[in-house]
């Protein structure tokens, strides 16, 4: 409390703000390319197959990344827009022939339409009431579909064909190529609005609306924004879902997905894109393989444990183990015996 | 000089309670203009309605010659009305130089695509922006700390952030309430001369006070709120004399 306006009291060794160290990106890049090319490498229909899905689960746990990491608002109702995405694709794609290349885009538009929608209705509430409100938001979505018999009601709608660029997105090795150029667009666009003045945007209207608005950011706009950009990706996450499931129902808006994928962000870490991507091919993984050893039952309950666990061990998620001071200051010492302690 | 901000009549009652009653203040253009008052005379309460955060139940704001009467916080601060807050309000987890960074939103103009796709104009953009808070962490004596979390900051430099970035925002008219509360003595004093050069450096200040000894040194005029009534306005040596202020608030007090 002494001597705090003058300057002498700083050290050296406080504690940084997180950044990652200069090796990251270039890990990331080779991860990107060779994530490109493994289809080709292990060219095995079933591993294609299960690739495909889990592209399909980053890209909805990144929206979860963008929307709670992020812009802080805590929303359980990315499975509306995933499940309108998977009907607005059928409907667009499936049955009025729009080619996916296009289609997809309409897909992101619903979506981001929905999503601000959404933000609309919900954002009069704030926290935990924001979750409720955002969870009933996806049942009153799920059952307005459940009851349209234009959607097929509760059986939903089978024999419907995606396409892309005119070839059939069945087809494994091209549908995860798909998802993977959209799960590319969404990690560019984290990561340059995380740089931009949008990022510091959502930064303040997440750490303090108060301040945030006493330096003129708009929070209400800029929560909206994030909803509008979860919207569009989620949907599209969810139109691709329907090109590997091969029928939409309404359990696209289940209450098991959005779980599913809040125990990946939450243990990924909600701040944390690595952490969320390498925990979303973990567990996607684990619950494929405990769907062959007819396990599937318990999935959740581990997905729950994994939950509780986190939250009481590592409250920001594997991620924040990059980013934690102690393993930075780990790294760097091992990284100094390599190269002559340069650092 | 010309008038900057001028309230007339702000009225906000909380339920059977008026906290500032039909209360007047006038700023002029490059002041250092104070509102004082003992403890609950309702400045927090007079400085909510006329920056937006709170709402207004009676009487008008004037900003540059603008109505801004019952604008929300968010606009005033995008006209150029900048904040502290008493309780300081932080982005915690975040750098300090990345707090200042958030104080030049409305003066970082591009849009969409810069926003969603990192191009050479957002980087350049960018890079100005670092370059001028660190320039302005520099005169505040904070460039050593740009790099750390708020959060771990001592109380004294942790106000100094806040402060430093309602300055970054290059506010027409900034809004401290209560820069000095919790201090120590000598960094009031530091303070104190601090808020000097920004007059100097042609900003205008409205600092809201309970303890007047800071700002009857400094002020070039001063507004005595008290309970929730303004018992006197003018250069602080009339305010000083006025008996009014004496028997509120001064004949209270020891030392004024």
């Amino acid at each position: 409390m002494t001597d705090t306006l003058s300057p002498a009291t700083t050290g050296a060794t406080g504690r940084r703000a997180p950044s990652a160290g200069n090796l990251l990106p270039i890990i990331g890049v080779v991860v990107a390319a060779v994530a490109v090319v493994l289809p080709i490498l292990v060219d095995d229909f079933a591993f294609n197959y299960l690739m495909s899905y889990t592209v399909i689960t980053c890209i909805l746990a990144l929206t979860m990344h963008l929307l709670m990491g992020l812009a802080g608002v805590f929303s359980l109702g990315q499975a509306a827009m995933f499940g309108a995405g998977a009907y607005a694709a059928v409907v667009i794609i499936g049955q009025t022939g729009i080619d996916g290349t296009l289609g997809l885009f309409l897909v992101a538009a619903v979506g981001a339409v929905i999503g601000i929608l959404m933000g609309l209705v919900t954002l009069r509430t704030t926290d935990l009431y924001l979750a409720l409100t955002t969870l009933a938001f996806g049942y009153i979505v799920e059952n307005l579909v459940r009851n349209s018999d234009w959607l097929g009601g509760p059986q939903g709608i089978t024999g419907f064909d995606i396409t892309f660029a005119g070839s059939y997105l069945d087809e494994p090795k091209l549908l995860y190529w798909v998802g993977l150029g959209f799960l590319y667009l969404l990690i560019v666009i984290i990561m340059s609005v995380r740089r931009s003045k949008v990022g510091r945007a959502l930064m303040a209207t997440r750490e303090s609306p108060i301040a945030a608005r006493s330096i003129g950011i708009d929070t209400r706009r800029y929560k909206l924004l994030a909803f509008g950009v979860a919207g569009a990706f989620a949907a599209v996450a969810g139109g691709l879902y329907t090109a590997y499931a091969l029928v939409v129902d309404p359990s696209v808006f289940g209450i098991d997905l959005t779980l599913s994928v809040l125990a990946i962000a939450i243990v990924g870490g909600l701040r944390s894109m690595p952490g969320i991507i390498v925990v979303a091919i973990v567990l996607t993984y684990f619950r494929n393989s405990a769907e062959t050893f007819g396990a599937s039952q318990y999935v959740l309950l581990i997905y729950g444990l994994l939950i509780v666990l986190t939250l009481r061990f590592l409250p920001q998620g594997l991620g924040g183990l990059l980013t934690s001071p102690r393993v930075l200051a780990a790294t760097r010492s091992i990284r100094a015996r390599f190269h002559g302690g340069t650092q | 000089m010309t008038v900057i901000l001028e309230a007339r009549g702000l009225t906000r009652k909380f339920g059977g309670l008026t906290a500032v009653d039909n209360a007047d203040i006038t700023v002029d253009e490059h002041a250092l203009h104070g509102l004082i008052g003992p403890n609950g005379a309702g400045k927090t309460t007079f400085v909510n309605m006329i920056t937006g955060v709170d709402s207004i139940d009676g009487g008008t704001v004037t900003f540059e010659g603008k109505d801004v009467t019952g604008l929300r916080s968010f606009h005033m601060a995008s006209l150029g009305m900048a904040r502290s807050f008493q309780t300081s309000q932080l982005f915690e987890e975040e750098s300090v130089l990345s707090n200042v960074m958030a104080g030049r939103h409305r003066h970082i103009d591009y849009g969409f695509p810069h926003t969603f796709f990192y191009t050479p104009k957002t980087s350049r953009v960018e890079r100005a922006n670092r370059e001028r808070c660190m320039a302005l962490l520099e005169q505040l004596n904070l460039a050593d700390d740009a790099k750390r979390l708020v959060a771990e900051l001592p109380y004294g430099r942790r106000r100094l952030v806040e402060m430093a970035r309602a300055i970054a925002s290059e506010p027409s008219l900034l809004v401290l309430d209560e820069p000095a509360a919790g201090l120590p003595g000598s960094d009031v004093e530091a303070l104190g001369e601090t808020l000097v050069s920004l007059s100097k450096n042609g900003y205008t200040v409205l600092i809201i006070e309970h303890n007047i000894g800071l700002l009857m040194s400094i002020c070039d005029g001063l507004t005595v709120l008290s309970e929730g009534r303004v018992i006197a306005d003018g250069v602080p040596s009339v305010v000083r004399a006025d008996p009014q202020v004496i028997e509120a608030y001064i004949g209270r007090s020891d030392d004024a």
